[in-house]
């Protein structure tokens, strides 16, 4: 879970965020050199977080802020906890893929067919188990359906591939076109 | 080539459904078996397309008499009359509420009530294309060799037993 995005938010929570990938997460906060806070082998700080490096000794090393989120802190002085607001250490961008985007009965309809506009992958390979969305910020499934995409079109272009996903949008099958 | 929509009805039976949406009907036979009214179906499934495994199916392919397994919304016959302008289209089809409900096809297409994976013709084709299929993977290579051996002396010379879905010729 990424930093809330608005209200009273912690500084704990946000250290949690960066090293333990969730806002919640209650796992002891391990820092770059191997320490836990809890064990005093360093301290955290909103400038430790912000920055992620060890700018005084006895802090712990954050690792590296993900400039992919949505929201992240800009690492310059003053630091602010506001800065945080909404981000997700974890977050990994979707992957475009040009989609022919009519569902249609059989695979082989939605192969050469032209792609009319992008949906949105895991990553560059489309799989089985993959979450799909018709948008970039991951919120808008499609429907259930096959649809085509094309591999390796950096514009609309014809499909290669044909793809079926169930109601929640997730891929149950990836074929080559014939 | 799709069928001209006026013709086709709205229908709620015990087999199928039909359904208009924004002026495209779509047949529902359940469990995910659907065909909509549109261009692609017979240009895909006769090769007319950017698709090579099937078109390449259909090279150096001349028919003027078909025998089509499978009857659908008609896409394939009505395609093979209007747009390969065939002079025999014989269609099979076990599914009496459906050729009873496809009453707008018109000469020279004739469907032929029976089991397309054993219909015993009265006559010889050049082309024999089975269209009873939702994937390559519902077409087991028993199933081809049951229409290979059901169909293949019933060809013409040079005639040819086509399986699109499967992007096969058998």
């Amino acid at each position: 879970m990424a930093v809330p995005s608005s209200g009273k938010i912690s500084l704990l929570g946000i250290c949690r965020e960066k090293q333990n990938d969730d806002y919640t997460d209650t796992t002891a906060i391990q820092g770059g050199q191997g320490g836990n806070v809890v064990g005093g082998n360093g301290t955290i700080s909103l400038e430790s977080c912000a920055t992620s490096g060890s700018n005084h000794s006895l802090q712990v090393v954050m690792e590296a802020t993900n400039t992919a989120s949505s929201s992240y802190p800009n690492g310059t002085t003053p630091h602010a906890m506001s800065e945080f607001y909404s981000y997700d250490h974890d977050f990994v961008p979707l992957s475009a893929k040009y989609v022919y985007t009519t569902s249609v009965p059989k695979g082989v309809f939605a192969c050469s067919q032209t792609t009319t506009t992008s949906w949105y992958f895991p990553d560059s390979t489309p799989a089985v188990g993959d979450q799909v969305y018709t948008n970039s910020n991951g919120s808008s499934p499609p429907s259930a359906g096959k649809y085509g995409y094309c591999a390796a079109c950096l514009g609309n272009g014809d499909t290669d591939y044909w793809f079926e996903v169930n109601s929640s949008g997730v891929i149950t099958s990836v074929t080559v076109c014939p | 080539m799709k069928i001209e929509e006026s013709k086709i009805k709205e229908h709620s039976g015990t087999s199928f459904s039909v359904t208009k949406t924004d002026g495209i009907s779509k047949i529902d036979f359940g469990d995910g078996k659907w065909i909509e009214n549109r261009d692609y179906y017979g240009e895909v499934l006769f090769g007319d397309c950017k698709c090579p495994g099937i078109k390449d199916l259909y090279n150096g392919v001349s028919f003027d008499k078909i025998l089509i397994g499978g009857l659908g919304l008609g896409l394939l016959p009505e395609y093979a009359k209007s747009v390969k302008n065939c002079s025999v289209i014989d269609v099979v089809e076990n599914n009496q509420e459906l050729i009873d409900y496809i009453d707008f096809l018109e000469s020279p297409i004739n469907i032929i009530k029976g089991d397309a994976l054993s219909y015993t013709p009265d006559k010889k084709y050049d082309l024999i294309l089975i269209d009873l299929w939702w994937e390559k993977e519902d077409i087991t290579q028993e199933i081809q060799d049951n229409i290979k051996n059901n169909y293949n002396s019933y060809l013409e010379t040079n005639g040819k037993i086509i399986l699109p879905i499967a992007e096969k010729e058998l």
